[in-house]
C-alpha cells in the first residue's frame, strides 16, 4: 500500500467539491498523481487550480470527496499531520517568515521531534546543540545550492520577489517532502530566473520530490511538465502529455483557444 | 532611614514582579504573536489562588468571605497560583484557538478579563467580592522571625529565585529550535502549520507558560502587600504591562526586563514621589500620561523598541568556518523580481 508502484496514484482526488458562499469553487473534481513526475496544473484564473492545492494541502477541508495521499485517507487531516506524511505546499504570494532569517526560514521546515518542543528546549540542550550542527550544515548547503547562501543572515522580508521564490524552493527541499504542491512557484520572475527555477525543480524531482505546479507560462509548461492537467470552472477538463491536451478541442475551446 | 530602605526596597520588589510579568507577556507576544489583552486577569487568578490557599478559613465575625481557605505552608501558594492561572490561559485559548483565528484572540480576552472582573467583584463568597482578601501571611516570616514591616528581607530573595528560573525558561525557549518555531507561528501560522508545526498545540502551551509567569506574579504580589481587590487588576493594568513589553523591546527577554524596570522602577513608583497637588487625581493621570507618552514616542522614533529583538547568527555551527565573517551591510539583490 506504501509502495507506490507504477501505474498506482500516490495522490488521488476523487470527487472533490469545495464553495466559499455561493461561488462553487470546486465540483466533482478527480485527478491522480504518480510518484516521481513534475505534473502541471493549468487552467484559466478562477478555474479551482488554488482551492485544489488548498484542499490537498489541508489549509482548507473540502465539503465533498476524498483525497488520498499513498493508500491513506487525508481528507480530514490538519495540514501539520498531512506534512508528516510527506505532503509539502507553497502558497501562491511568496510567504516567508519575515523578521527570521533567510537560514532560519529553512531550518524552520525542520521536522518536529523531542528535540523541538518545550521539553527539549529546557531540559535536552546539548542535544540539541549537536542535532543543530548537523541541521544548520544541512541547511547551508541548499542555501548555497539555491544561492542564497550570502544572505544567509538577511531578514527574509529584505530579499527580492525572485529570491523569496528560491527561498521557498530551499525550504521545500530542506522538509524534504514526497510530495510538493507548488501555487505558482516562477509567478513574476524574469526568464532567467524561471529557467533556474526550473533546473532546481528537476533537481528536486531527480532528489525524489514529486510535483503538482500550477503555472501559466505554457511554455515552461511545455519544457517542464511530464503530465498536464487543465482545470475550468471547477472540475477537470482534461490530462496527459502537453501535446495531448494541446490537441484537446474542449481544452483548446476553455483555455488555448485564446493564446496566440 | 528606615523609610527609605522600605520605600526602596518595595520599588525593587515591584521590579522583580513586573520583570517576570513581562517576560510572560513577551513569552506569549513577543515571541509566539499570540494578542493575550487579559493578562493581567492571569495575575489576578494568581494572587487570589495564592490568598485562599495560603489563608486560614474566614473568620465568622469578620465578615470576610472567600473559598478554600487551605492554610498551606510556602512555596505551594506560589505554585498553585501559577498552575491555576496557567490553566485557565490554556482552556482560554483551547476555547478561542480550536474555533477562531489567532486574531480574534485579542477580542476575546478583552471581553474575558471584563467578564472575570464582574464576577470576581459581585460574588462576595469567591474572592471577597470587591473588599477583596486580606491579611495574607508573608512566607517564611514565622520560621525565620522577621517582622512584619521588614517582609521584603523575605520577598526579595524568593522574587529573585523565582525571576532567575523564569528567565532560565525564556532564555533557553528563546536560543532552541522550539523557539524558531514559535517565531515563525508569530511571523505566519499558517505558513507554520503547512511546514508540519501543531500550531494550536504550541499556542496553548505558550498561553499556559506565560499564564504561569502572570499566576506566579500575582502571588508574589500579594504575599508581599498581603491584599488583592477588584480594583487593583483593572483593563489597565494588563496594557501597562504591554506597555512595557512593546517600550522595552518584544522578542527580547533583556528588553522585557528593561521595559518592566522603566514602566515600574520609573514611571509607576517615580511618580510616587510627586507631591500631591491641585486634584487628586492628578498625580494618577500624569502617570498615564506619562505611560502614554513614552509608548508613543518608542513606537515612533524606536518602532522595535528600546532593546530590539536580535537577528540570530549560525555561523559559528559551520565546520572550518566556511564563508567569510558576517556581512556588513546586506548585497544588493542582483536580479529584480
Amino acid at each position: 500500500m506504501a509502495d507506490a508502484r507504477h501505474g498506482t496514484a500516490m495522490l488521488s482526488v476523487r470527487d472533490v467539491g469545495h464553495s466559499f458562499g455561493g461561488v462553487r469553487a470546486l465540483q466533482g473534481c478527480s485527478l491522480d498523481v504518480f510518484e516521481g513526475e513534475i505534473c502541471g496544473l493549468i487552467g484559466p484564473n478562477g478555474a479551482g487550480k488554488s482551492t485544489l492545492i488548498s484542499c490537498v494541502g489541508g489549509a482548507l477541508v473540502p465539503d465533498e470527496g476524498d483525497i488520498t495521499f499513498q493508500g491513506q485517507a487525508i481528507t480530514g487531516l490538519a495540514p501539520s499531520q498531512r506534512f508528516k506524511l510527506g505532503v509539502a505546499r507553497s502558497f501562491q504570494l511568496s510567504q516567508e517568515w519575515p523578521k527570521m532569517t533567510v537560514l532560519e526560514n529553512v531550518l524552520v521546515a525542520q521536522p518536529e521531534d523531542q528535540l523541538t518542543g518545550l521539553f527539549g528546549a529546557l531540559f535536552l540542550r546539548r542535544r540539541i546543540a549537536e542535532a543543530e550542527r548537523a541541521l544548520v550544515h544541512r541547511a547551508m548547503e541548499i542555501l548555497e545550492l539555491f544561492d542564497l547562501y550570502r544572505l544567509r543572515n538577511a531578514y527574509a522580508s529584505e530579499l527580492s520577489g525572485g529570491q523569496k521564490r528560491l527561498l521557498e524552493l530551499a525550504r521545500i527541499w530542506m522538509a524534504d517532502p514526497k510530495i510538493a504542491l507548488l501555487d505558482e512557484p516562477m509567478a513574476g520572475v524574469n526568464p532567467a530566473l524561471k529557467s533556474r527555477i526550473a533546473t532546481h525543480l528537476k533537481e528536486m524531482r531527480e532528489h525524489g520530490i514529486t510535483f503538482v505546479l500550477v503555472e501559466h507560462d505554457l511554455r515552461t509548461v511545455a519544457q517542464l511538465c511530464d503530465r498536464v492537467i487543465v482545470m475550468a470552472e471547477g472540475t477537470v477538463l482534461a490530462s496527459g502529455t502537453f501535446q495531448q491536451i494541446q490537441q484537446n478541442e474542449s481544452v483548446v475551446n476553455a483555455y488555448l483557444g485564446v493564446a496566440r | 532611614m528606615s523609610v527609605v530602605i522600605t520605600f526602596g526596597s518595595s520599588v525593587i520588589m515591584y521590579v522583580i514582579v513586573y520583570m517576570i510579568l513581562t517576560l510572560g507577556l513577551n513569552l506569549q507576544y513577543g515571541f509566539t504573536g499570540i494578542v493575550n489583552f487579559t493578562y493581567y486577569t492571569f495575575v489576578a487568578v494568581g494572587a487570589y489562588i495564592a490568598g485562599v490557599t495560603a489563608l486560614g478559613r474566614p473568620q465568622p465575625g469578620t465578615g470576610e468571605l472567600y473559598i478554600l481557605g487551605a492554610n498551606l505552608p510556602f512555596p505551594i501558594p506560589i505554585l498553585l497560583a501559577g498552575l491555576a492561572a496557567g490553566a485557565l490561559g490554556g482552556a482560554l485559548a483551547l476555547v478561542v484557538f480550536r474555533r477562531l483565528r489567532s486574531d480574534y484572540l485579542a477580542i476575546v480576552t478583552l471581553a474575558a478579563g471584563t467578564v472575570a472582573l464582574d464576577v470576581a467583584t459581585n460574588s462576595n463568597s469567591i474572592f471577597g467580592g470587591s473588599n477583596g482578601i486580606f491579611g495574607i501571611p508573608t512566607p517564611l516570616a514565622g520560621v525565620l522571625g522577621v517582622p512584619l514591616q521588614n517582609s521584603y528581607m523575605v520577598m526579595i530573595p524568593i522574587g529573585l529565585v523565582v525571576l532567575a528560573i523564569c528567565w532560565w525558561i525564556s532564555h533557553s525557549i528563546r536560543n532552541s529550535p522550539y523557539g524558531r518555531i514559535l517565531r515563525s507561528i508569530r511571523d505566519n501560522p499558517d505558513v507554520a502549520e503547512a511546514f508540519g508545526h501543531r500550531v494550536l498545540r504550541h499556542q496553548l502551551v505558550m498561553m499556559l507558560v506565560g499564564c504561569f509567569m502572570a499566576g506566579v506574579g500575582g502571588a508574589l504580589t500579594i504575599e508581599f502587600v498581603s491584599a488583592m481587590s477588584p480594583s487593583g487588576w483593572q483593563a489597565v493594568e494588563t496594557f501597562i504591562v504591554w506597555a512595557a513589553v512593546i517600550v522595552g523591546g518584544s522578542g527580547n527577554n533583556l528588553g522585557a526586563a528593561l521595559g518592566a524596570l522603566i514602566m515600574q522602577g520609573v514611571i509607576i513608583q517615580g511618580t510616587l514621589f510627586l507631591p500631591s497637588f491641585g486634584n487628586q487625581e492628578l498625580v494618577p493621570a500624569i502617570r498615564a500620561l506619562a505611560i502614554g507618552l513614552l509608548v508613543i514616542l518608542v513606537l515612533y522614533f524606536r518602532p522595535q523598541g528600546l532593546i530590539p529583538e536580535k537577528r540570530r547568527f549560525y555561523d559559528h555551527l559551520l565546520p572550518g568556518r566556511r564563508g567569510e565573517a558576517r556581512p556588513e551591510a546586506i548585497p544588493t539583490p542582483p536580479e529584480g523580481g
